[in-house]
């Protein structure tokens, strides 16, 4: 059900609800702590004869922010507590004073199913924030206008971080709505081999890693698995990769430079170690045992499941895509000349004559990256909107390269041209903040 | 999830023990000596925790007595799961298949795809017939899915399981009397017709927005008070789908007009003609008509399918648009028709972009959504429904009904094999989250 505010100009700290609006949320208490974002405050709660669609609150409620009252609300009651909503934030770079119209615009793609969400969604920086007062100075959006409208206004009850997060506003976003943001923390693929590494069932999922500066690990990393990979801690994936490998002369090193492929030889470990360190910014690099990741048409393919929470708080799994690189690249990079499908598609002919082990590989990749997620999460990590890298070897045997949750790039939908998984994908981060901001018995 | 295999204790005991391996022991959260409660299926014992240093992992003794008093299968692997001083081995799923023994057995290989994601299930997953229930004894010879035997079953006496999913017609005194002893842990259980339906939606004010009014008052008087209201009027039997014997009522001048769905012809008749008509409909349901909007004269209709899965919660496994024959009074067919995917319809019938789409079919799922919430409050457990959705000439959507026991085999019409996959593993991925969480029995 969604309701319309008005402010009526008394003092006497009310809220006006219809009788069957009463009824409907079975209210029968006449002091309620009226909750709005961070805000709470103990109203008074009274009947009026207006339509059933309308909330009256008395102005001197939540006197110290503007509440939007061209939006549709919410309502619903937690024991005690009534809460209008969702109110949802976004905290995104930059400063307050630097958030032109051009460059929120962006974020307007995380509100395409706003229809289902209702109530008032907040953009932000860290400046606009005062932990004080409990509200922050930002824009908040208006689906009529489809614009961001300028103001100050509660503090959200639920934040979707698209920042890295220094430790400061780490515990000032926890002072002020406990653990109910998310998406905030960044890990390296060393701290994810350091994690996942010590849980029995999923260890054998993830290549065996070591830092490249421990170059008695890395020489015999490379003995053991004859190629390794060595690419950056951080960062993307598909830039500044290196394949190393043994060969009966020595070692081989291919990389990619201004789009070309580049292989250079090496007559022994020593110049290999000499290459490395004087190359590269060796400290910065991991190295990882090659998988033979299985190739069609010479192309080698991983697979990029999206995982979210989804309205009920539960992990979900809205699509995978296939991408594929090209032809004798070392990398499956799209950006590199290489192309994306639905990994349905994909696993149709791989399992051309058993579409039920297509079926099962498919549910598979789903299980796989959803128990990473929640292992992540037991871990302490509160996440809700990851890309996860899985490559499969010749023996279909599931591997996974990499965990992204700081920005994970979703145009790899359109790039299969599923238009729907990438709304299904943008809309999720708010339906789960909607969860989380209490509104849970609806849908 | 860790699975196990039980052994039968060797030694002869009076006491019921169970009997872990160390590790195991600290893993479930479990004490040496530890009382608790062993449950299987609806069956549950008393017994005492023991340790053996020298147990394999995934090895479980159980003393003799317990097998005997639980009915426990000792051939395949079980999960554990404690709730506070329960431990539940399973999952112990049935599905109620068949109305006798003999059909049943006839029809065993076609129930094969329901085991498609035994690997992820585990336990004993068996189908089973009515006349296979023993009340009395409280056991169910059934059929345990058994990859390793030749037909892939195996007979065996089984208890009341943790779970039932039903989909076959029952006599009313054996639903009585399952209703009694699995409570909520029977889903799909108790099928309602359209009458039904009307009247546990009707208080709903937000919902009955999208239902066809609906009376049982079957006279003259109604019929012209819905030829006002809606220039017209459907004459509906309560149950049976298909649109098999649905009339339509209209007027001119004055006479009445009757056709019948499926023929060309229609009657004229007089107002007494048309008093007696009704007489010998007096069992029907008298149903505001829905506008369909068409495309190219064919009357479209939408199928949801609604279906719980492993998150216990309810979710959209896929939609398909039905264009009907030309010139039907509804979409409802199996000749002369078209199928195509929600998405791909919604954009054909009404030129939608993608986003447009999106949103509606969206919409389309709340709405069906939320209706099978009350339907599971008032109606008993339900986690699989075959949902008929009109949208109308004004793009309003209407839910024409609720099917319990719905054609599994629409997602073929579009060729869509994942989704029919999907279609038959929900189910019992919910019987098993069900079943291992440890529901009170009773309602």
């Amino acid at each position: 059900m969604k309701y319309t505010l008005k402010i009526s100009p008394t003092s006497n700290k009310k809220i006006f609800l219809h009788a069957n609006t009463l009824s409907n949320l079975a209210i029968n208490e006449c002091n309620m702590n009226l909750t709005m974002g961070a805000n709470k405050q103990i109203v008074k709660v009274d009947v009026h004869d207006d339509e059933e669609s309308v909330i009256i609150l008395s102005e001197d409620v939540f006197n110290h922010f503007s509440i939007p009252t061209n939006l549709d609300y919410e309502l619903t009651v937690n024991q005690n507590e009534l809460i209008i909503g969702p109110v949802i934030g976004l905290l995104v770079r930059g400063k307050t004073s630097e958030m032109t119209m051009e460059r929120i615009r962006i974020y307007k793609n995380y509100m395409y199913g706003y229809k289902q969400i209702n109530g008032l969604i907040l953009l932000f920086t860290s400046d606009g924030i005062d932990e004080e007062k409990r509200i922050i100075t930002g824009f908040a959006y208006d689906p009529i206008q489809n614009v961001w409208e300028k103001g100050t206004f509660p503090f959200p009850a639920a934040v979707f971080i698209r920042k890295t997060l220094k430790t400061s506003m780490r515990n000032q976003l926890k002072r002020l709505i406990g653990s109910n943001y998310f998406n905030s923390h960044v890990f390296n693929k060393w701290e994810m081999w350091q994690w996942f590494s010590s849980n029995d069932s999923l260890k054998g999922f993830f290549a065996e890693t070591v830092l490249a500066n421990d170059f008695p690990a890395l020489e015999k990393l490379v003995n053991n698995h004859s190629s390794i990979y060595i690419k950056p801690a951080s960062g993307m994936q598909g830039s500044g990769i290196y394949l190393l490998s043994k060969t009966e002369e020595g070692y081989t090193l291919k990389y990619r430079f201004k789009n070309e492929n580049i292989s250079t030889l090496f007559d022994d470990w020593y110049s290999i170690q000499e290459y490395l360190q004087t190359e590269l910014k060796i400290e910065r690099y991991i190295a990882q045992q090659g998988i033979s990741l299985i190739k069609e048409n010479g192309r080698l393919m991983d697979l990029r499941v999206i995982v979210t929470k989804d309205h009920n708080g539960k992990w979900s799994v809205p699509g995978i895509v296939t991408k594929l690189g090209e032809e004798n690249s070392i990398v499956s990079n799209i950006s590199s000349g290489g192309s994306a499908e639905q990994v349905w598609e994909t696993l149709q002919r791989i399992y051309q004559d058993s579409p039920k082990d297509a079926f099962r590989k498919y549910i598979e990749l789903e299980n796989l990256a959803i128990q990473c997620c929640k292992y992540l999460e037991n871990k302490g990590l509160h996440l809700a909107y990851i890309g996860i890298d899985i490559g499969m070897d010749e023996h279909k045997n599931l591997w996974v390269i990499e965990i992204n949750n700081r920005s994970p790039d979703m145009t790899i939908a359109l790039d299969a041209k599923d238009e729907q998984l990438y709304y299904k994908i943008k809309t999720a981060p708010l339906k789960y903040a909607k969860w989380l901001s209490g509104f849970r018995s609806v849908v | 999830m860790k699975r196990f295999l039980l052994y039968q204790s060797e030694s002869e005991t009076k006491d019921f023990m169970i009997t872990f391996n160390e590790k195991i022991l600290n893993e479930l959260g479990l004490e040496k000596h530890q009382e608790l409660t062993l449950t299987y299926g609806k069956r549950k014992q008393e017994v005492v925790v023991k340790v053996h240093s020298l147990l394999d992992e995934e090895r479980v003794f159980i003393s003799s007595n317990i097998k005997t008093s639980l009915l426990i299968d000792l051939d395949v692997k079980y999960e554990f799961s404690l709730k506070n001083n329960e431990l539940i081995i399973g999952p112990v799923i049935g599905l109620l298949l068949g109305k006798t023994e003999t059909r049943l057995e006839k029809n065993l290989h076609h129930y094969v795809i329901y085991t498609m994601l035994y690997e992820q299930i585990n336990g004993v997953l068996f189908v089973f017939s009515e006349d296979q229930i023993d009340f009395d004894e409280e056991k169910i010879s059934g059929y345990i899915y058994d990859p390793s035997k030749e037909n892939n079953w195996r007979k065996a006496d089984l208890p009341f399981p943790g779970a039932i999913y039903r989909r076959v017609e029952l006599a009313s005194p054996t639903l009585k009397k399952l209703n009694n002893c699995m409570g909520k842990s029977f889903f799909n259980s108790n099928y309602f017709d359209k009458w039904q339906f009307w009247k546990w939606l009707e208080p709903c004010h937000e919902l009955v927005e999208n239902l066809p009014k609906t009376t049982k008052k079957i006279n003259l008087h109604a019929v012209d008070e819905f030829i006002d209201r809606y220039k017209g009027a459907y004459l509906k039997p309560k149950s049976g789908s298909r649109g098999k014997g649905i009339h339509y009522i209209e007027k001119e001048d004055e006479h009445y007009i009757i056709s019948k769905n499926y023929e060309d012809e229609s009657k004229k008749v007089t107002t007494e003609e048309m008093r007696s008509f009704l007489r010998k409909h007096y069992y029907y349901l008298l149903q505001e008509p829905i506008r369909l909007h068409t495309y190219e004269n064919r009357k479209v209709d939408y199928r949801v399918i609604l279906q719980k899965n492993h998150t216990g919660f309810w979710q959209c496994t896929g939609m398909i648009a039905r264009f009907g024959q030309t010139n039907a009074i509804s979409s409802n067919f199996k000749a002369n028709g078209f199928a195509k995917d929600g998405i791909s319809a919604l954009k054909l019938q009404f030129g939608y972009d993608e986003l447009t789409a999106f949103n509606k079919y969206q919409e389309i799922v709340r709405i069906c959504t939320k209706m099978a919430q009350r339907v599971d409050q008032v109606g008993g457990g339900y986690a699989d429904l075959g949902i008929d959705v009109g949208i109308d000439e004004d793009e309003k959507i209407l839910v024409i009904e609720m099917n319990k026991r719905h054609d599994h085999d629409f997602p073929l019409m579009i060729k869509d094999r994942k989704m029919y996959y999907l279609v038959k593993s929900n189910p019992v991925l919910y019987a098993k989250y069900l079943a291992m969480s440890g529901f009170k029995d009773g309602s």
